[in-house]
């Protein structure tokens, strides 16, 4: 039973539930340098974090969670979708952790919208020159992983707007940070 | 000759020559008493010049330094922007513009010419009420693909743009080119496959020692580009043969590039293609001789395959004499070519014509599975290409940026897309629902359809089924350049202009990335004729979207834009002005470009390389898939028997002919079919249908003759070709012959031009991609009896012309 019970709360950490964790859904607006356990990390945009307290006026501690891999916490096993940087380790290679971190919370934002505005101009400005656009819940993370690798050769994407484009489209799938939204 | 005939001549090489220097165009200076002026633009056809004397088109010929092989459909855009298939004016139907409706009569009755406000006014009037009736769900916008033609105005995306902007419209999902690979592919091999970027020639040319065409035909697919094409890929197969590449052709048709390559023809029954990999793949296991290690580092889900292949699942083992009576391939054909492949550097070139049949899902899967049991997949020059006939397919990547297009921007709250082909169960069928993909989708009731740059009747199965469906909508809107069958049935029609009447900027070619092109006016709009971007302007105008819609940008203004982010002006500093007098900009392709080799990452480390998978390898079994839980559609790969073909005893009875139905060799789909370019194939002005001599003889038909080629959904006139290149049982009519009712006063009346999708079914492949499976389809032949003029490429009547 217990393993079970155990098998279920990793699963729920698992990208698509993590934000039934979070009591009220705020999320990264920007990539913000933050502080965990004292020392510099980065919380990376879209991410939905759960706001314990004010620290001060300007800064307020967040609680998030993701599967550890060395410096970095990703969303889910395949490494989807990056969630956050420190310097050491956020603990056993997969190994799912809840987080807390420092940072100002200007950088959070209730709305997830509003947060890839640019983002999703972006998409549809690149993405749509030959054919109708999908939306990006139409898709999950793998299948928009795959479908990217074929299209950016068609949009001509650099390398960085390859990945600021897939971050969005990764971000809002049909398994992404937000998947209630449709 | 005499002196004043000579000077003249003299006087007519320098102007044009001065003239293409200094970029003019139409309007130049008038210097000389007459004046023959060389204008560049570039077409899915290959790049060319236009020579144009005193505002008329007298000549094409090709840019020789872009396009290395050109094609002579080029030749005929000249024909087609003349053409007395052109629309003139803006049209409404009659009882449409008295007001009555009558859906019916669409296809049957007269137009009458009217101004561009009220067909605007009207057309406007038109949209408003669909959505008062049904939201923006009731307007379909039909216009999907962007295949019109290579510029950045393409008339989908400018349709696209316009109804996005106004809340939505109902939309496409996937294609008719792709329809069941397209959505099956990534989660296979995470990658489309099917528009990625292939192995390079000089691969090929250098490791490969067998090439599998797969149905593929290179030779005539690669004439037309979906950009500007170079047609340079001939001289790599010139190479191909000279590096002694040994060719083997699955196919039923002996197709141009068997010719070619002087291939090894075997005679395939269609759609009995997945049966012959699966008893390739028995063969292999049951010799040992598949390569396993591969399997077990980069494959997933073969231990879930097997028992299907041994037959230890279904109690069919799929052995070579099993898929013998399937494909009528010799047993011993099946497991020499096994064996050949295995072991020799093979390359498989799959192609898309097997895909759009009954179960078409299946095809890559198995392609792909029969690839990793050879054990080649990432090595130079093996593994398996699907898109080696298209777009280049092997040229080399300049990796650097030509031009983009007008953007459709993002959709309004409706964003309901619907698989392409169904098209008619969209109209026929509101409420009732389509899987896709593991997805339900409700039709909604759609009241309006609006097609510009394209022609469904032309690439929708089934013409009857669709023509019935349209009859039933509100209203129809065109907007097209020609009266093309879906025109003539429209409601409202708008006159578009040709790319040969607007200024444009295009790319060669989707792979290769090494052309930027000036699509220049070549001559001023004819009759009424307005450009898309203009037509749709007016249009947002009485949506109040005008200004969202143009952002206040001319064409000019939207093409020095596009250019803006090109290499050429920002890291070769071309500007715009010089690019646009220039004519075309050229990137050169690095040498390490000619060095890719497809997979070859993911081969070398499979773990940092990982495939966009669900474990990162082959997935030879999905368990995404098989959670879809759908009957034809499972977690591996399977031979299904289809509902249409040559295995199928009791139809035969009736259609004992298996009806394929390839890209024509002359045109893009529609395209071009109203030029004297088709002079080159048709036969007395109809379609050709390829025969056999054993079936010409058992149907009593002979050469040139025009026949009947019908089935339960329709019947068609075409014109005999008796060839050996086409096996017994099989008969051949290329797609995009424009429709021609022989009675349109008649259901289901005869097509007097040969529109091979009379006879094709709207049938789904599978619930998985419910795409198309039109070469899935079984017919007769009988006698023409008497046959009237084809008229598909005359005006209909208008009042008031």
């Amino acid at each position: 039973m217990k393993k079970v019970l155990q098998k279920i709360l990793i699963s729920l950490f698992i990208v698509g539930t993590l934000t039934a964790l979070v009591a009220k859904d705020t999320f990264i607006f920007q990539t913000a340098k933050v502080k965990i356990d004292d020392k510099e990390g980065s919380l990376y945009i879209g991410t939905p974090v759960k706001v314990l307290k004010s620290v001060d006026e300007k800064n307020v501690l967040v609680e998030f969670s993701g599967m550890a891999f060395g410096d970095k916490l990703y969303t889910n096993k395949a490494q989807s979708l990056l969630v956050a940087t420190k310097e050491g380790s956020f603990g056993d290679k997969e190994q799912v952790v809840k987080v807390q971190a420092i940072m100002e919370k200007g950088y959070l934002s209730e709305v997830p919208e509003e947060i890839w505005e640019e983002h999703e101009e972006f998409f549809y400005e690149m993405c749509t020159q030959c054919h109708g656009a999908y939306k990006p819940q139409a898709h999950t993370m793998m299948e928009w992983d795959a479908i990217l690798q074929t299209m950016s050769g068609f949009a001509q994407l650099y390398p960085d707007e390859n990945e600021y484009l897939l971050r969005f489209l990764k971000a809002n799938s049909s398994d992404g940070f937000y998947p209630e939204i449709k | 000759m005499d002196s004043s005939r000579r000077d003249f001549l003299r006087k007519g090489v320098a102007g044009s020559a001065a003239l293409v220097v200094s970029g003019s165009s139409v309007g130049a200076a008038n210097i000389f008493e007459s004046k023959t002026v060389k204008i560049p633009s570039a077409s899915h056809f290959g790049a060319f010049y236009a020579h144009v004397r005193d505002g008329k088109i007298v000549d094409i010929t090709s840019q020789l330094d872009s396009d290395a092989n050109p094609t002579v459909i080029v030749k005929g855009l000249a024909d087609r922007n003349s053409s007395n298939s052109r629309v003139k004016y803006p049209v409404v139907r009659k009882s449409y513009l008295e007001g009555k409706g009558r859906g019916d009569l669409r296809g049957k009755e007269e137009f009458v010419r009217v101004s561009w406000d009220t067909a605007l006014d009207l057309a406007a009037d038109a949209i408003k009420r669909a959505q008062k009736k049904g939201g923006n769900e009731a307007l379909y916008n039909a216009s999907y693909g962007g295949w019109s033609m290579p510029g950045a105005f393409k008339p989908n995306v400018l349709a696209g743009r316009f109804f996005n902007q106004i809340g939505g419209a109902v939309g496409t999902a996937g294609e008719y080119s792709n329809g069941a690979a397209g959505p099956t592919n990534p989660t296979i091999v995470g990658d489309m496959e099917v528009y990625s970027i292939q192995t390079a020639h000089e691969q090929i040319i250098a490791n490969t020692k067998v090439l599998v065409l797969w149905g593929a035909d290179p030779y005539k697919t690669q004439r037309a580009g979906y950009s500007v094409p170079n047609h340079r890929c001939y001289d790599a197969y010139e190479e191909y043969k000279k590096a002694g590449i040994k060719v083997v052709l699955i196919d039923p048709i002996y197709t141009k590039s068997g010719q070619e390559f002087n291939a090894q023809w075997i005679k395939i029954r269609p759609g009995s293609d997945v049966a012959m990999m699966m008893a390739m793949m028995h063969y292999l296991y049951k010799t040992g001789k598949y390569d396993k290690a591969f399997i077990e580092k980069y494959t997933h889900g073969f231990d879930k395959f097997l028992p299907y292949l041994l037959g230890k699942s279904d109690g069919v083992e799929k052995t070579a004499a099993w898929a013998e009576k399937l494909t009528e391939i010799p047993a011993k054909t099946i497991e020499a070519l096994a064996d050949l492949m295995v072991s020799n550097r093979t390359m498989i070139a799959g192609n898309w014509a097997m895909q759009r049949a009954d179960h078409g899902e299946q095809v890559d899967w198995s392609i792909i599975t029969l690839a990793s049991m050879i054990g080649q997949v990432g090595l130079p020059g093996g593994g398996f290409g699907f898109s080696m006939h298209y777009e280049g397919g092997g040229d080399a990547a300049s990796g650097k940026r030509t031009v983009g297009g007008i953007s459709q921007g993002k959709g309004g709250a409706v964003t309901l897309t619907i698989p392409a082909s169904r098209m008619s169960d969209l109209i026929n069928k509101p409420g009732q629902k389509v899987t896709y993909k593991g997805k339900v989708i409700t039709y909604p009731k759609v009241e309006f359809m609006l097609s510009a740059g394209g022609s469904p009747i032309g690439h929708q199965p089934n013409t009857n089924e669709l023509i019935d469906a349209m009859r039933k909508l509100d209203t129809v809107v065109v907007m097209e350049p020609w009266w093309t069958p879906t025109a003539k049935m429209a409601d409202i029609v708008f006159p578009a202009t040709t790319t040969m009447e607007r200024d444009d900027i295009a790319s060669g070619m989707s792979y290769s990335n090494d052309r930027i092109y000036a699509m220049k006016q070549i001559v001023p709009p004819r009759y009424e004729s307005k450009d898309d971007y203009e037509i749709f302007t007016l249009l947002a105008k009485r949506f109040g979207t005008e200004k969202k819609y143009t952002r206040d940008r001319t064409a000019k203004d939207w093409l020095e834009g596009l250019y803006s982010k090109s290499y050429a002006r920002r890291e070769m500093n071309i500007a715009y002005e010089e690019f646009w007098d220039k004519g075309s900009v050229h990137y050169e392709i690095p040498d390490e470009a000619r060095k890719y080799v497809r997979h070859s990452a993911f081969r070398a480390d499979p773990i940092n390389n990982a495939l966009k998978t669900e474990t990162g390898k082959i997935q030879i079994y999905s368990e995404q898939f098989a959670s879809y839980n759908y009957k034809e559609f499972k977690g591996h790969p399977m031979w299904f028997e289809p509902t249409e073909w040559l295995g199928n005893k009791e139809l035969m009875k009736k259609y004992p002919l298996h009806l394929v139905s390839p890209h024509p060799t002359y045109r893009i789909h529609t395209q071009m079919d109203n030029t004297w370019v088709q002079n080159a194939h048709k036969v007395q002005g109809r379609e050709p249908i390829r025969v056999s001599p054993n079936d010409a003889k058992k149907f009593g038909i002979r050469d040139g003759e025009i026949v009947e080629v019908y089935n339960d959904r329709g019947s068609i006139l075409a014109g005999v070709v008796v060839t050996k290149t086409i096996r017994d049982g099989v008969v051949a009519i290329e797609e995009g012959a424009w429709y021609s009712p022989e009675d349109a006063t008649k259901t289901n009346t005869r097509c007097n031009s040969g529109q091979v999708n009379l006879l094709t079914s709207s049938r789904p492949t599978s619930q998985m991609a419910s795409a198309t499976t039109a070469n899935s389809t079984l017919v007769s032949i009988r006698k023409a009896g008497v046959v009237s003029p084809n008229v598909a490429y005359n005006p209909p009547k208008i009042q008031g012309a």
